[in-house]
Formats: structure tokens, C-alpha cells, sequence
């Protein structure tokens, strides 16, 4: 087809209006007052703040195979029940393997005035072992004795304020179990209505700057995916690994001590300490349990592969956070919202990373086609 | 469940779509050989948006995003010359559609796009043809292949307006020549 031309004399293309020094500050006093607004509501809606990361999380890890069985025909609502329903039955089936391990701690006698418990007993019985050895070393210049007095103290003193603790903890979980609820139920809607919502946010987006906002939205949209969907994939492949490598040392309830490192495993650096002393510490009281050594090694070894083999395939170009970040993203999270904090600020660290990074792509290359354009 | 209700309101477009966004579609050779179905899933997927006479769709030089069918109104496509001054390429109708390039690729605007009159436009965006193809790949993959033929008939149109110009290149060549 070939296209008419026509010149004209007249402006066709209306030159782009470029606001005043007085509309640039009517229009920061606006966007001002707005995220003013939307921070106070947010503020006063903080309860629904951890069900809707919860939710959002879920959204983004479970979309793809929601796609995947409408893909083969289903429709969307038929879809994301048959992946709830799937969830529900493993959830159920991990539920079931672990309630043994759990039913064996909740049996434990607790500890009554001046009687020990058999982890305590246990516990003294490896310091008394440690001691000895510690004395028949040739460093015998050292009081081993009054060391491991002190360590003794420092133990029990941490015993009886987590067993003083416990309760409390125990209650909040139970006060915000409420809230976590409406996760799965946000999730449920966030999925089956996801790009309708999507659509309608979009809808409201001013002519001008909609392609911008449209695509800067999906950019973000596929990052935040490709992170999460990769660290669900990392931890999930992470548990099934030690599971296997706990049981084959022998360890009780390795599949319980997987679940905590994989989902700890979330959290970079500090997450991988905090899943391995879990178990590390049960086996310090456990006699079943095999060796610190053994275990460290099985530990480490499956850290090893994760970083060398796991971490590179599944999770890809990571968005590489500064340790600091990290460590100051986990504090905050932690004070705000304890461990489920502590798990959720890093995902939503690098959510924030990823749109602060496509924004500042967005506006390069803007300035660069302008640049050549006009 | 109440509360969600009255939080959000679904678009219009849920369900059946209006006739004439179907027939706007079906003019469309992007979604040649689609069933009423399969045009009722593209039809939830459309962005509607609404310009006033004058006001600019895209411009030239801009990361392209998308494709636009015009459901009401007039668009006029325009190129900037070298010289700063502007031509009018076509000035786009109802029911036909501009920008399908950008559909594969987010390079600069060729042409800027603006409202002649008042105008409604359905607009169709690289995000919406992706979560096309994850969700629903078989009418994904029928709608790219139309647009794989829409580019080769565009192509073969460039080629042929080539050939044609370096025919009258050289016979003008000639008969210059044959003057002198």
C-alpha cells in the first residue's frame, strides 16, 4: 500500500507543553499530598499489610500453573481451583509427614521446678563430654571450668526466657492467625481476577503517559516473577535435597528440619545460618541425632551445591543485593512483623529494586530516543 | 466478599463484548480466521480509551507499545521531515488500525499518531499479546501468525514499491540521456 502524502503548512503534531516552574510545583504538592494519603491508609490498614504480601507472594508463584492448566482448555476459575485444591492435598501430605516429629516434641514432658528435662539432661550430659576433653587438652593454662560454668549460665538463663517467651509468641500467632486467613482468600481473588483488576488500575492511567505506564508496569511485573518464582523454586529444590541427605545421616525428623532451612533459605546470607542452626541445635540435645560434625558437613555440602548449581539455574540473574541492604532489610522486617517479617522484607527489598531499576532504564532510554528524535 | 464487591467494580468488558467491538475486531487482519469465541477473549484484553480532537496517541520517536483500532473518530498519522515540517502519511478510519508493528517490538515510533476528531480507540499491547500466549498459546500463536502475514504483505508491498521506483529512476535516466 502506498501511503498518501500530504504536506501541510499548519502543526499537525502539537508540540509537547512542558509545565511551568508553578505547575511543577502544584503538581509535587499534589503527588505529595497522595502518597501522604496512601501512606496513612496504609497505615491504618497495616493489619491487612502481611495477609496481602502473603497473598501477593502467592500470587506470583502460583500463576504459572494456573496459566498452565487453562492453557490445556480449563477455564481460569476451574484453573486456580484445581491448583488450590493440589495445594490444599500437599500441604496436607507435608502436614501429615511432619506430625509425627511435632507430635514427638509436643509430647515432651515440660520441665517442673528442680526437674530437667531429657534435652536438658541431654544437653549437660554433651557439656560435661566437651569439658572433659576440653580439660585433658594440652591448653591447661585455661579455667575449661569456669568457662563452661559461665556457658552453662548463659544457656540456662536463655532457656527459661525463650520458655518464658514461648507463650507469648504462641499468642500472638494465634491473634494474627485471623488476618492470615485472608491470604489464601486475596490469593484466590488476585488469581482468578488478577488482570481484570490489572486492567482497570491501568484504565485509570492519564493518554499521555499510558504506553509508559503500561509497559513499565509489565517490566516489573516479569522481574518480580522471575525472582520469586525463582527463589520458591531454589527453596523448594534446597528442602527436597537435605531432606534426603538428613535422613541418609540418620537425623530425626529431617524432613521438618528441610522445610525450615528451605524456607529460611529465602532470606540470602543469614537465611542458610538460620535454617542449619535449627537443626544443629536439636541434634545438640537429641541423642539420636548424628554428630554436630556429620551434620555441619551435610549442611554445608548442600549450601555448597546450592550456590554452585541450584542458585545459578534456577534463580538466573539474580537482583543481587548489597549485604547491607540485606542485613538492614531483615532488621527492619524482623522488628516489624518477627520471622514471617524477617522472610517477606527481602522478596519485597527486591521488588522495590526492580521498579527502581526499570524506572531508571525507562527514563535513559526516553532521554536517549529524545535525544535522537527531536 | 461483599466488600470486595463494592471496593472494586469489574470493566464492562467481561463477558460479552459490545457487537460493534466485535465487528471493529473482525476487521482486523491481526484476528483474521478467529472464532466469535476466540474474539470474545481478545475483546477482554482491549484497553478503550478516549481522545479528544488534536490530542496526541503517540509520537514519533516514542518506545513504541502497542497497536490501536479505531472503534470511533478519526486518527492521523504524521512523519516530521528533516526539515522540522510535517506530512500527513493517512488519516486512519473507523475500524481500521495503526501501530501493529510495535506489537514485536518496542523500537522508536515511526510516525506520530494523532485524534482528528473526537475518538474511541481499542488499543492492543505487547503485555496483553504475551499474557495472550501464556494463557491461551493456541490463539496466541493463530494471532501471531497473522501478524507474521501482515508483515510479509506489508514487505512484499515495500519491495514492489521499490522495483517500481527504480523502473521510473532509470527510464527517466534514460530519456535524459536519449535528450541530450
Amino acid at each position: 500500500m502506498k501511503p498518501r502524502l500530504v504536506e501541510t503548512a499548519a502543526r499537525l503534531v502539537p508540540l509537547e507543553e512542558m509545565p511551568s516552574l508553578g505547575e511543577r510545583v502544584v503538581q509535587s504538592i499534589v503527588v505529595a499530598l497522595v502518597l501522604t494519603g496512601a501512606g496513612v491508609v496504609a497505615w491504618k490498614l497495616s493489619f491487612l499489610t502481611t495477609p496481602l504480601a502473603l497473598a501477593i507472594l502467592g500470587f506470583y508463584v502460583l500463576s504459572p500453573l494456573v496459566n498452565l492448566i487453562e492453557n490445556r482448555g480449563a477455564s481460569r476459575g476451574v484453573a486456580v481451583l484445581i491448583v488450590f485444591g493440589g495445594g490444599l492435598l500437599v500441604l496436607i501430605g507435608i502436614g501429615l509427614l511432619l506430625w509425627p516429629s511435632l507430635e514427638h516434641w509436643l509430647q515432651q514432658k515440660p520441665s517442673q521446678a528442680g526437674e530437667k528435662s531429657a534435652f536438658e539432661i541431654q544437653l549437660g550430659k554433651r557439656m560435661d563430654g566437651w569439658e572433659q576433653a576440653a580439660m585433658a587438652s594440652r591448653y591447661r593454662q585455661i579455667d575449661w571450668h569456669g568457662a563452661f560454668n559461665q556457658l552453662r549460665d548463659l544457656m540456662e538463663r536463655q532457656r527459661k526466657g525463650l520458655t518464658e517467651t514461648l507463650p507469648q509468641v504462641a499468642m500472638g500467632a494465634l491473634s494474627s492467625a485471623g488476618t492470615l486467613v485472608l491470604a489464601p482468600i486475596m490469593t484466590l481473588f488476585l488469581l482468578i481476577d488478577g488482570a481484570r483488576m490489572h486492567k482497570a488500575i491501568v484504565a485509570q492511567v492519564p493518554n499521555r503517559h499510558f504506553e509508559t505506564v503500561l509497559t513499565l508496569l509489565h517490566r516489573v511485573d516479569r522481574q518480580i516473577a522471575a525472582y520469586l518464582r525463582g527463589a520458591a523454586s531454589e527453596s523448594g529444590i534446597v528442602a527436597a535435597l537435605l531432606a534426603l541427605v538428613l535422613a541418609a545421616l540418620g537425623m530425626p525428623s529431617a524432613l521438618l528440619f528441610a522445610c525450615i532451612y528451605g524456607v529460611a533459605n529465602v532470606i540470602p546470607l543469614v537465611g542458610p545460618v538460620m535454617g542449619a542452626g535449627a537443626g544443629l541445635l536439636y541434634a545438640l540435645m537429641d541423642p539420636s541425632a548424628p554428630s554436630l560434625g556429620v551434620l555441619a558437613v551435610g549442611y554445608l555440602g548442600v549450601y555448597v551445591i546450592d550456590a554452585m548449581l541450584i542458585n545459578p539455574m534456577v534463580v538466573g540473574k539474580n537482583l543481587n543485593l548489597h549485604p547491607l541492604t540485606i542485613i538492614v532489610g531483615i532488621s527492619i522486617g524482623g522488628s516489624l512483623a518477627g520471622i514471617l517479617g524477617m522472610l517477606v522484607s527481602i522478596p519485597f527489598i527486591a521488588i522495590g529494586k526492580a521498579i527502581i531499576n526499570t524506572l531508571w532504564d525507562a527514563v535513559r532510554r526516553q532521554q536517549a530516543h529524545r535525544r535522537g528524535y527531536v | 466478599m461483599d466488600a470486595e464487591a463494592a471496593l472494586w467494580t469489574p470493566p464492562k468488558l467481561e463477558g460479552d463484548a459490545e457487537p460493534d467491538i466485535l465487528a471493529a475486531l473482525k476487521q482486523v487482519p491481526l484476528f483474521d480466521h478467529l472464532s466469535g469465541r476466540d474474539l470474545k477473549k481478545i475483546a477482554r484484553l482491549l484497553h478503550e480509551r478516549r481522545y479528544q480532537p488534536g490530542e496526541v496517541i503517540f509520537r514519533e520517536g516514542d518506545p513504541g507499545a502497542g497497536m490501536y483500532i479505531v472503534r470511533k473518530g478519526k486518527v492521523n498519522i504524521v512523519i516530521r521531515r528533516p526539515d522540522g515540517s510535517e506530512q500527513l502519511v493517512a488519516p486512519i478510519e473507523e475500524r481500521q488500525f495503526f501501530g501493529e508493528m510495535a506489537l514485536l517490538e518496542s523500537a522508536p515510533r515511526s510516525a506520530s499518531a494523532v485524534a482528528a476528531d473526537k475518538s474511541e480507540l481499542l488499543g492492543f499491547f505487547e503485555p496483553d499479546l504475551e499474557s495472550l500466549i501464556e494463557r491461551d498459546s493456541k490463539l496466541g500463536s493463530k494471532v501471531v501468525w497473522n501478524l507474521a502475514r501482515l508483515m510479509a504483505t506489508r514487505l512484499r508491498g515495500t519491495t514492489e514499491m521499490i522495483r517500481k521506483l527504480k523502473q521510473e529512476a532509470s527510464s527517466t535516466s534514460a530519456t535524459g540521456s536519449e535528450g541530450m
